[in-house]
């Protein structure tokens, strides 16, 4: 791992000033935006009271002032004070972060192992009926909003098989036994994961697809495979030889990931970081939103510097240069 | 795909658009009969059902697809633009603000889109059609940035850059009269590409109530209508969706299609 240092130490600066970017965006756009701290309590509160917050919390003070301020809090982890849920906003984001990463992680894990299972066999079966037809079905599931995707799923398996289409658990959770309290969170898991897989396959099976085509095309296959290699042992290594975009991808698709996360927690009404988000814009919850697009930037920059040592891991010819990173969109 | 698919779906795809006013059969925003035809089911007479309002559901998908494909078609134009202007400055630039610009590129490219649309639409409030065109448009060059950079950067070693510059060519008309030319075939690919994600992206805002505001009929915002009652009043988030998805497909299939074999193996989205 030592010689990934070097490297390793460019990435994390290059990916500190991307979230260093995006905060003061999100903090600009808070400033530029009507109304502060103050106004969003409400026309209720008396005038004094929200002048009197208005000092104590300093918005009185100059732009620039306020700016250094605010960086010089977050950077002590002081995410601010959530206006609509009248406590620090640290907590609110931690939350919401962890419902995410339960919706999130095992999404990811299926929908990158499905969709290089899928894309390696429509490779091998390129041009025949089974790679269009089936390439098809991806790029349908690719080019769909991804809410509608969530739509489809919740009229077939609310509508047809009872399964719960809202929230995490049920209402009487808390009055579960152990068991049912877990078979209740699993329940109700089993929809948005799949949404959220099943949007993860389109995108990766596209890449492994087009990897490992590449790869079988390539003449050090036709010479296993004419020196009498079995054909399942020559699939494999030209499996591994095409790895390296696939992985690149999973890294950079996160953006795309956390993008459809936001919108399919909003159908499903999972209470994580998009869902948050949204919530906390319609409430002019100013600290709530730059925390959020704070944690959603971290972790698009934490993928991509994951992504770098693994490429690094399967490929150790990277560990010496920068490797040129294919742009990607969505 | 042939050339006759895929002019038959480029009809398709702008006719129908185009000629939506003779189309549908009633008006998007004429609130029908708000007792009598308040969410109907589909019939023979509403072939997509009636909205909560007593709207035809089928005239406002006609009609939305006509605010849905200009603000995608207006927003692709001007992220093409941008992301030529940029990748053409990025490649021809002296040395040091080309690295710099390069470098900020990486940095924009990285931060995920839809966080800086939600945040910023947010809080300017409630968007008209043309600020969510400057939105999405502003917020979608960067891919096309790289690409032509890259692009770029191996045409300027060939014979042909080299010999014109040798003449003496000033940079613009270089790029203007060498070098854009080579570049439409994968501007126009990118284009393909652009449309159908900025649909995709526009029904999102819109649905998420942050594009598109009612009355007026866009793919997301029907849908949006319909989200209060998604399961029982199916019909209006199914139709709009299926429009959506074949338009974002028909898109999706012209991009792989024009797409020149070779590079067909550097898939990029």
């Amino acid at each position: 791992m030592l010689r990934l240092l070097p490297g390793l130490a460019t990435r994390l600066l290059q990916g500190l000033i991307v979230v260093f970017t995006a905060a003061t965006l999100a903090f600009i756009c808070l400033e530029l935006a009507p109304g502060d701290q103050a106004t969003a309590l409400g026309e209720q509160v008396p005038l004094a009271v929200r002048e009197r917050v208005r000092a104590l919390r300093g918005l009185n003070d100059p732009l620039p002032v306020q700016y250094l301020r605010w960086m010089r809090d977050i950077v002590r982890g002081d995410f601010g004070w959530s206006v609509s849920q009248q406590r620090p906003a640290l907590p609110v984001l931690l939350e919401a972060s962890t419902n995410s990463l339960m919706l999130v992680a095992p999404a990811f894990v299926l929908s990158l192992g499905l969709g290089m299972l899928l894309g390696a066999w429509q490779a091998v079966h390129a041009g025949t009926w089974r790679d269009r037809w089936s390439g098809r079905l991806t790029l349908a599931v690719y080019s769909v909003p991804e809410f509608w995707l969530a739509f489809l799923l919740i009229l077939f398996g609310h509508g047809q098989l009872g399964l719960p289409a809202t929230g995490m658990v049920n209402d009487m959770h808390a009055y579960y036994g152990l068991l049912d309290r877990l078979q209740d969170r699993l329940a109700h898991l089993v929809l948005p994961v799949i949404t959220v897989t099943l949007v993860g396959i389109g995108i990766f099976s596209r890449y492994q697809r087009s990897s490992l085509q590449d790869v079988l095309q390539q003449p050090f296959v036709r010479t296993a495979l004419a020196g009498g290699l079995a054909t399942p042992r020559v699939r494999w290594l030209a499996w591994r030889a095409a790895l390296l975009p696939v992985l690149t991808v999973a890294g950079l698709v996160l953006p795309a990931f956390v993008a459809g996360v936001v919108v399919i927690e909003q159908v499903f009404l999972w209470p994580g970081l998009g869902h948050t988000m949204l919530m906390a814009i319609a409430a002019r919850d100013a600290d709530v939103v730059t925390g959020c697009v704070i944690i959603g930037s971290s972790i698009t920059v934490l993928g991509a510097l994951l992504t770098d040592m693994l490429r690094v891991l399967v490929d150790p010819r990277l560990a010496t240069g920068v490797s040129r990173i294919e742009p990607t969109e969505r | 795909m042939t050339r006759r698919t895929m002019l038959l779906l480029g009809l398709v795809v702008l006719g129908v658009p185009l000629a939506a006013p003779w189309i549908a059969p009633f008006d998007p925003e004429l609130q029908l009969d708000i007792v009598a035809l308040r969410s109907l089911p589909p019939s023979s007479a509403h072939w997509f059902g009636t909205d909560s309002y007593s709207r035809d559901v089928f005239s406002r998908v006609l009609h939305g697809s006509r605010v849905t494909l200009s603000i995608a078609l207006a927003a692709v134009s001007l992220l093409l633009l941008m992301g030529t202007a940029y990748g053409a400055l990025t490649a021809l630039a002296p040395r040091v603000i080309s690295n710099a610009l390069r470098r900020a590129l990486d940095l924009f490219l990285s931060v995920p889109r839809i966080l800086v649309l939600l945040a910023l639409s947010a809080f300017i409030g409630p968007l008209a059609v043309w600020q969510l065109v400057l939105l999405v448009g502003f917020t979608g060059w960067f891919a096309v940035a790289r690409q032509v950079t890259d692009a770029l950067d191996a045409l300027l070693v060939e014979d042909f850059a080299l010999a014109a510059r040798a003449l003496g060519v000033r940079s613009s008309r270089l790029v203007w009269r060498h070098l854009l030319p080579h570049l439409l075939p994968l501007l126009a690919v990118s284009a393909t590409f652009a449309v159908a994600s900025t649909i995709a992206l526009e029904t999102t805002l819109s649905y998420l109530g942050m594009g598109v505001q009612p009355p007026e009929a866009s793919w997301g915002a029907i849908m949006r209508d319909g989200a209060s009652a998604m399961t029982s009043e199916w019909w209006m988030t199914l139709f709009p969706g299926l429009a959506t998805m074949a338009v974002t497909m028909a898109c999706n299939a012209l991009g792989d299609a024009l797409r020149p074999p070779r590079a067909a193996s550097q898939v990029a989205s």
